[in-house]
């Protein structure tokens, strides 16, 4: 593999007796779309702000192409960032506002003037040089914002949550167009969100903090059906998470007895290395929960609680032993038929559980 | 119900807050009593200057019209010239109340946890009677002064005390100090509305931090100064106290003058001319002003800016 764009090493940032980000480490490939994730106050934000230059850590590395940026200034750092509030210059003109970097490197105006017009053009806004940025709508001054960004050819951007102030159909479009900007250019993104939707649609790789702690680092599908962790399994998607003891190791795989659903499942994946006794949990994601109106073989019975219908899906709260769980299944209804308080077995595929700390 | 409806009873409904009753040719009652003050007190007194700077005694009845007293104004150079320098002391101290207070208003601006103490304490020197204040700035200049007491006996930088009283200077230093808070309250209002993380997107596409503050923070901020140099030069030009007490008798102002021929002098139609001519240069300037640099005076309260 080729040396890593960004190196960050041990990164930790306190303030006072805060810990904001504790020893964080993690590398972006070049050309990669990659995600900061976790809940509000887990330091993602933080840590975009030092590698912008913006924060001083307290101690770790952050190395770009090999060098060291601690001593860099924020207008030396070849990273350019997206900000949430946007935070165009009202005070200048949608082309001024473009131009601004050019304009910093002493780039002539000429030049300047080619350069927005074609920038403009790849955020889809031609011809808006001399439009006031605060008369434009959300959506327009988030691409301003990026076209601003983006002219000075950084080799990171840095997206600090640039979606959050727009509308939900917006923000769906938005999505799409970053991803179309970022294959036409093959500008490294790193992109910071607490919307697991945003994050599990968009990256190559996601980290994903919790608590100024990184708790898992993965590709989207990785994070999604090998959750490390309860945390990590509860935040990214709907999951069940259930609670039990190794009943039998065999090689890498173990049989759980499962508390909650009285029953065992066979051959889950060991991937903490538990030992026979100890006490676990198991993530099953509501996809993986098989729904049959006759038992068959390893399956338990319980009672519709609540019938969810979402269109390409239908979701169900099923209550076994008087503990809730959550079905999913596809748009054709399957074999139940759904009506409430309605008996069902549900059949668990032990392939797709995933094992955690207990 | 249509939609034209619905317009209507917004249309309403803002009516009923915005519209009050039309009295004759006032749009609004609510407008009555500011405009009473305005046409009688203000308007009254403005006329009867006026009055009395070409007419020989109008509150007595004698209307006879007379510009002698313009004549003598423009054949005496000593007035014109303390015109001029009176200005030359105002503009003194609007800038340097722009000079001390720009920094103070960004420091204020910036630490929000700190601001209502610090705002109270630059306000704080208007709380103080004038004449008090200006007493202590005597205190602090004087020969044996505290500033000279410093340079000279505590610092030996000095052999003979620093000539600071009665000068012109004195009278800036006394003027810049109580009017600092009309030039740092409008500019940290006009601070307070800049998204702080445009300074930080300027630097993140190049910007020095000076750059980031030519580009962002100074022509959002124009407004404030502007709004800011106004109050002060036009309370500055009119300084009355200071020039008596910090500048002897060779740096008397305008308003000095104007004093004089109300009371000792017994010459109100002079001192008429003398505030009509003054206020007319005063309003041509700030004219001038606004013609050359397009800059809204007082532009920190426009509308416009508030949306």
């Amino acid at each position: 593999m080729t040396e890593p764009i960004l190196s960050v090493k041990d990164l930790t940032k306190t303030y006072g007796d805060t810990v904001a980000v504790d020893d964080v480490s993690f590398d972006v490939e070049n050309g990669e779309f990659f995600s900061f994730l976790g809940p509000s106050g887990c330091g993602k934000t933080t840590t975009l702000r030092m590698i912008a230059g913006f924060e001083e850590s307290t101690s770790g590395r952050i190395e770009m192409n090999g060098e060291d940026l601690t001593r860099v200034p924020p207008h030396k750092r070849d990273v350019s960032m997206v900000f949430q509030t946007f935070a165009l210059f009202p005070n200048k003109t949608v082309g001024e506002n473009v131009g601004f970097g050019l304009k910093m490197d002493r780039v002539p105006k000429a030049e300047r003037r080619e350069r927005v017009a074609e920038y403009l053009e790849l955020v889809d806004m031609p011809g808006f040089e001399d439009r006031d940025p605060t008369s434009l709508s959300g959506g327009q001054q988030q691409r301003v914002a990026l076209a601003r960004a983006l002219i000075t050819e950084p080799s990171i951007l840095l997206l600090d949550e640039p979606l959050s102030s727009l509308d939900l159909k917006l923000r769906k479009n938005m999505r799409f167009e970053l991803k179309r900007i970022q294959d036409e250019l093959n500008t490294t993104f790193i992109y910071v969100t607490h919307d697991q939707d945003e994050a599990l649609s968009m990256s190559d790789r996601i980290l994903l903090l919790n608590d100024g702690r990184q708790e898992q680092i993965g590709s989207p599908q990785e994070l999604y059906s090998r959750p490390v962790s309860q945390f990590a399994a509860d935040f990214i998607g709907d999951t069940n998470i259930f609670h039990g003891r190794i009943a039998r190791t065999n090689g890498n795989v173990v049989d759980v007895e499962v508390d909650e659903l009285a029953t065992t499942l066979h051959d889950v994946q060991n991937s903490i290395n538990a030992g026979e006794g100890d006490r676990v949990a198991v993530s099953l994601r509501p996809e993986n929960i098989g729904l049959s109106d006759a038992r068959s073989n390893g399956e338990v019975d319980g009672r519709i609680d609540a019938v969810t219908f979402y269109g390409n899906s239908t979701r169900l709260l099923v209550e076994v032993n008087g503990e809730e769980v959550l079905v999913e299944i596809g748009g054709q209804g399957g074999t139940v038929s759904l009506d409430q308080n309605e008996s069902v077995y549900l059949g668990f595929d032990p392939e797709q559980a995933a094992l955690l700390e207990a | 119900m249509g939609i034209r409806d619905d317009v209507r009873k917004v249309d309403v409904s803002l009516q009923s807050l915005v519209g009050g009753r039309s009295l004759w040719i006032i749009p609004d009652v609510r407008l009555i009593p500011g405009l009473a003050w305005i046409v009688v007190v203000l308007g009254g007194s403005i006329l009867t200057m006026v009055l009395y700077s070409f007419m020989v005694d109008p509150l007595a009845g004698n209307f006879t019209v007379t510009f002698e007293h313009y004549r003598r104004f423009l054949g005496s150079s000593l007035y014109q010239s303390v015109m001029i320098d009176s200005i030359v002391i105002a503009i003194k101290t609007t800038v340097g109340t722009l000079l001390v207070g720009y920094p103070l208003a960004y420091y204020i601006a910036v630490h929000s946890r700190r601001r209502n103490l610090l705002l109270l304490v630059v306000i704080a020197p208007i709380w103080i009677n004038e004449v008090i204040r200006t007493f202590a700035w005597m205190l602090i200049l004087n020969a044996n002064g505290v500033v000279n007491y410093v340079l000279m006996d505590l610092l030996g930088l000095l052999g003979e005390p620093l000539r600071l009283m009665n000068t012109a200077n004195a009278v800036v230093i006394g003027l810049v100090h109580p009017l600092l808070p009309y030039m740092i309250v409008p500019i940290v209002a006009s601070m307070l509305r800049i998204d702080f993380a445009e300074i930080e997107a300027a630097k993140n596409l190049g910007a020095t931090k000076l750059q980031a503050f030519y580009e962002v923070t100074l022509p959002q901020t124009k407004a404030g100064i502007a709004a800011g140099a106004t109050f002060v030069f036009v309370l500055s030009s009119g300084a009355y106290l200071a020039p008596i007490l910090l500048g002897g008798s060779g740096n008397n102002m305008i308003a000095n003058f104007i004093g004089l021929m109300f009371s000792e002098g017994q010459n109100w139609n002079f001192g008429a001319v003398l505030a009509v001519v003054y206020s007319a240069v005063i309003v041509a300037l700030f004219a001038a002003v606004g013609l050359l640099t397009d800059v809204e005076l007082g532009g920190a309260t426009s509308m416009e800016d508030d949306e």
